[in-house]
């Protein structure tokens, strides 16, 4: 459905009225759609449907489960790996519009404060992992955000990651990674945050070169040296960005001047172009480097499982290495495997909590500041990991911020954060309210008799019991 | 004598002291390389892993000439013809306004004067001609030097250094509470740890509940939770979990709001003072506090900044109320805390037409705790004549402010990766033996 301009004004007029309303009940239907009975019948299949959507998604919801039953688990895969903006719900559409940051080039953004830059980023983020239909890339969009992290606060970064997040990390979420890591090696975002601007003939930066072995591709056993690192950072002399008068400023540039022609080796290879085609060809060695695929293949396999066997990482390696790269045949690999479902639970980082929560709910939520203040409380604003290995997984890195998590849950069921609004009645119904609340979030009757026994407790507390469930032990975990 | 002499940098400037024949009749400075080669901290006994490091930084710029006065140095009173304190021997003036003698060539401040029993019992010690190789005098670019742990502004590492301390030591227990900023945003410093909080005030540490929401359902839920995780085996999370609920427990019997400091304490009614008494009672609350940081503002003093009274000297009092009320509160628990007192830069070393000092270089570097054989200054004195200055006329750095802190955090805060703590700092050569 195509909307055109006046009517998205309309929709946009009602939908703004509607939120100030406190969302009127015939509008707000539009987005909360009331848990459907899912067509998956029984147990065995619920409770594996379930668990292998809160792998693959942010959050396994019944109307996920549904759109699962419907299309079996390997068209829905393939859909999920082929995504499309025009396949989003036209609401979804509607609310990805209105981004200043994704509509002006970095050298414009320039005239906003960069507070302003990051409020809209992270609105964008959080809004597109509730509510894109297209789960799959929005997890794989987290996962290379820390893969190929850039920190906001240096230099002008924040200006150039907008373009960064959807030109280069969205774009190529789940295409080959030899064209995702050239694209990154292009960013201005890149560029600034590893010092690769300044990289010059006769004074090289090594920033870059490091971190491009180390981080994103070989891995830090990959098999490289001290003297690859000089050399490649020999090759990539020159590649910085437009900073002169009346030139296209803010995109790459190759400045000949200061690239270091004579001839490098790198990994036992000689790299002797003596142009821009250095750095290229690095790229290339690099992307499709055994190592390379070993590396981001055991990243992946923790992200979605938490653990990664020897053996299938290296199944993972031969599908990434035959087929030149490619994210979606890895993925597909990994996803269909009987190892996912019989790995030990992921713990959720903050980010991954607070939006598997919001979809729990069915939350209506405008991801704006009061949200991301919570977040940042959890400890994982996005953008703002200084460190060029990204925000890090595991329960170890995150145990210590417990009660920022379970004050978001409480605050969230209490509709206490301003622009975000969940209707917990709708989804509890009167007959049986917290078995049918435990039912919407988890998808499946949890086996813990302590959760059960919430009934009991706070009585007739919905918000507070609904509080407790995304705070308990089990809805850290996916 | 651990630094070897030939090769000294800064053998120049040693020359110059042992020509003046200062260096014979200072005990601040006998003939070692570095300034910190005396800087002794007491080992940490093994099976503690390190004290709790309190990290203060005075923003703005504090003038350390002003703090830690050389009375030794005539040019120090040629430059400062309306701010320099009356040395202490100085008859013409009242006792009050004198400063306090610390050595035959150092004074503290009068108004410092609170601090003076904690140097004379060896709690305190002085770093002076301390600071960064961050030349550009600007606030922000060298308060971010020194937060991120590195010479320069321009060098490319972003996280903070006590980021990166926490990162590279085992975590101890799973306290929520490990390293703890108080103010409103997190410091530059910490950067890079998911284990710091960031709380305007200890009570700003509980679970949130609705307002309608009696004390008995707020019990209630507090219970509920607490078995929720309780019957969740033993793993990490649930641990933590049960930790934060401790926490929240423990704190809500303290009631950091009725606090009561132990020795007569007292301490100013301040926000550092205020800081100070909340993490003394953090400490005593045993929550497992690793690592706390606050800042005082206010010391950006270009016009007005007074001699013994006015602005500056205000804020000396404050520091040292605060910093003398937190010591005594401790009392025997000083033994495992070290506190470090830092500032972005020092200022100009001749005051200005407007009563004031512009920004300069070196500054004054404070350590205090049990750990820490105190009661000296520590300098390699660069000297207050003209050709002794660095351009426009400030007090020159001989001690890398990053030396100090790694010998904290090797010997007081028994972390040995000094590489990834602060990277790029020249290998320690003055602590060998």
């Amino acid at each position: 459905m195509k909307l055109s301009r006046r009517e998205c004004l309309q929709l946009a007029l009602a939908m703004g009225t509607g939120m100030l309303c406190g969302c009127q009940t015939p509008l707000r239907r539009a987005f909360v759609p009331r848990p459907p009975l899912h067509a998956l019948s029984s147990m065995r299949d619920l409770s594996t449907a379930s668990r292998w959507l809160n792998r693959v998604t942010f959050g396994v919801t019944p109307t996920e489960l549904d759109r699962l039953a419907e299309l079996g688990q390997i068209a829905y895969l393939e859909q999920q790996l082929h995504p499309n903006d025009a396949g989003e719900e036209w609401t979804v559409r509607l609310r990805l519009r209105g981004f200043d940051v994704f509509h002006a080039p970095p050298t414009e953004l320039a005239d906003l404060p960069y507070p302003e830059v990051l409020r809209q980023l992270q609105q964008h983020a959080i809004l597109r992992a509730v509510y894109s239909k297209w789960q799959l890339q929005e997890r794989m969009v987290d996962f290379w955000r820390d893969h190929f992290n850039v920190y906001a606060l240096k230099a002008d970064c924040a200006y150039f990651l907008p373009q960064f997040e959807q030109e280069v990390l969205r774009k190529h979420a789940l295409g080959r990674f030899p064209d995702l890591l050239k694209a990154t090696a292009h960013s201005p975002a890149m560029l600034y945050y590893l010092d690769n601007h300044v990289n010059r003939r006769g004074v090289p930066n090594e920033n870059y070169a490091r971190e491009l072995m180390e981080l994103h591709t070989l891995g830090v056993h990959g098999g490289y040296t001290q003297k690859d690192v000089q050399e490649v950072a020999r090759c990539f002399t020159g590649w910085t960005v437009e900073e002169r008068f009346l030139r296209p400023r803010g995109r790459f540039r190759f400045d000949p001047a200061q690239h270091d022609p004579l001839p490098k080796r790198v990994l036992g290879q000689t790299v002797s172009a003596g142009d821009k085609r250095d750095g290229e060809q690095v790229l290339e060695l690099l992307a499709l480097h055994p190592s390379t695929a070993r590396h981001l293949c055991r990243k992946l396999c923790l992200y979605f499982m938490a653990r990664a066997p020897e053996e299938t990482v290296e199944e993972l390696s031969q599908v990434y290495l035959n087929t030149g790269g490619d994210i979606g045949a890895v993925l597909r690999e990994l996803l269909l495997s009987e190892q996912l479902l019989q790995s030990p639970p992921v713990f959720k980082r903050p980010f991954d909590y607070m939006i598997s929560a919001l979809r729990a709910l069915y939350a209506l939520t405008d991801g704006n500041r009061p949200l991301q203040e919570h977040l940042k409380r959890m400890g994982q604003p996005l953008y703002q990991w200084p460190l060029p290995d990204g925000y890090p997984h595991g329960e170890e890195a995150w145990k210590g911020t417990m009660l920022a998590r379970w004050n978001f849950a409480m605050a969230l069921c209490a509709n206490q954060i301003q622009g975000t609004w969940v209707d917990l009645q709708a989804l509890a119904g009167t007959d049986t309210p917290t078995e049918t609340l435990l039912q919407t979030v988890f998808c499946l009757p949890p086996d813990s008799p302590s959760l059960r026994s919430l009934r009991e407790r706070l009585s007739g507390m919905l918000a507070q019991q609904a509080g407790l469930i995304l705070a308990s032990p089990q809805f850290q975990w996916r | 004598m651990l630094r070897g002499e030939p090769n000294d940098d800064y053998s120049p400037v040693r020359r110059q002291i042992v020509l003046t024949g200062v260096s014979a009749v200072l005990g601040w400075f006998l003939g070692g390389g570095s300034a910190l080669a005396q800087i002794a901290f007491k080992p940490v006994p093994a099976e503690r892993r390190g004290d709790v490091l309190v990290c203060l930084f005075l923003r703005g710029g504090a003038d350390g000439l002003n703090m830690v006065i050389p009375y030794g140095e005539d040019a120090y009173y040629r430059n400062r013809p309306s701010l320099a304190i009356p040395a202490p021997n100085d008859r013409r003036r009242s006792a009050g306004e004198r400063a306090i003698a610390l050595n035959d060539f150092f004074a503290l401040h009068p108004a410092l004067k609170p601090l003076y029993p904690l140097f004379a019992e060896g709690k305190l010690t002085i770093v002076h001609a301390c600071g960064s190789a961050e030349r550009s005098r600007s606030h922000f670019e060298a308060m971010s030097a020194m937060e991120r742990g590195v010479a320069e502004a321009k060098a490319g590492v972003v996280s903070g250094w006590i980021a990166r301390h926490l990162l590279s030591v085992p975590r101890k227990g799973s306290s929520p509470l490990r390293a703890v900023a108080f103010g409103n945003v997190l410091p530059e410093s910490l950067r890079g740890s998911t284990d710091a909080v960031v709380l305007q005030t200890l009570s700003d540490f509980r679970l949130a509940m609705p307002k309608t929401m009696g004390i008995t359902q707020a019990e209630e839920l507090q219970h509920t939770l607490r078995e929720l995780y309780a019957g969740q085996g033993r793993d990490e999370v649930a641990q933590a979990a049960q930790d934060t609920l401790q926490v929240l427990e423990t704190l809500r019997r303290v009631d950091p709001t009725r606090y009561r400091p132990a020795n007569g304490a007292v301490y100013p009614d301040s926000d550092l003072g205020r800081g100070l008494k909340q993490v003394a009672a953090l400490i005593k609350a045993q929550v497992g506090l690793e690592v706390a940081c606050l800042d005082k503002g206010g010391w950006d003093t270009h016009v007005a900044q007074g001699s013994t009274t006015g602005w500056m000297p205000a804020n000396l009092s404050d520091l040292a109320q605060s910093l003398s009320a937190f010591a005594r509160d401790m009392g025997e628990g000083m033994k495992h805390v070290t506190l470090v007192a830092m500032t972005e830069f020092g200022r100009r070393v001749r005051e200005n037409s407007g009563l004031g000092t512009d920004h300069g270089r070196a500054g004054v570097m404070w350590l205090m705790g049990g750990g820490i054989l105190g009661g000296k200054v520590h300098a390699r004195w660069p000297g207050l004549e003209p050709h002794q200055l660095e351009e426009p006329g400030d007090l020159r750095v001989t001690t890398d402010y990053r030396e100090v802190l790694a010998e904290v955090v090797r010997k007081r805060l028994g972390n040995p990766n000094i590489a990834q703590v602060f990277p790029g700092l020249p290998h320690p050569r003055t602590t060998r033996g």
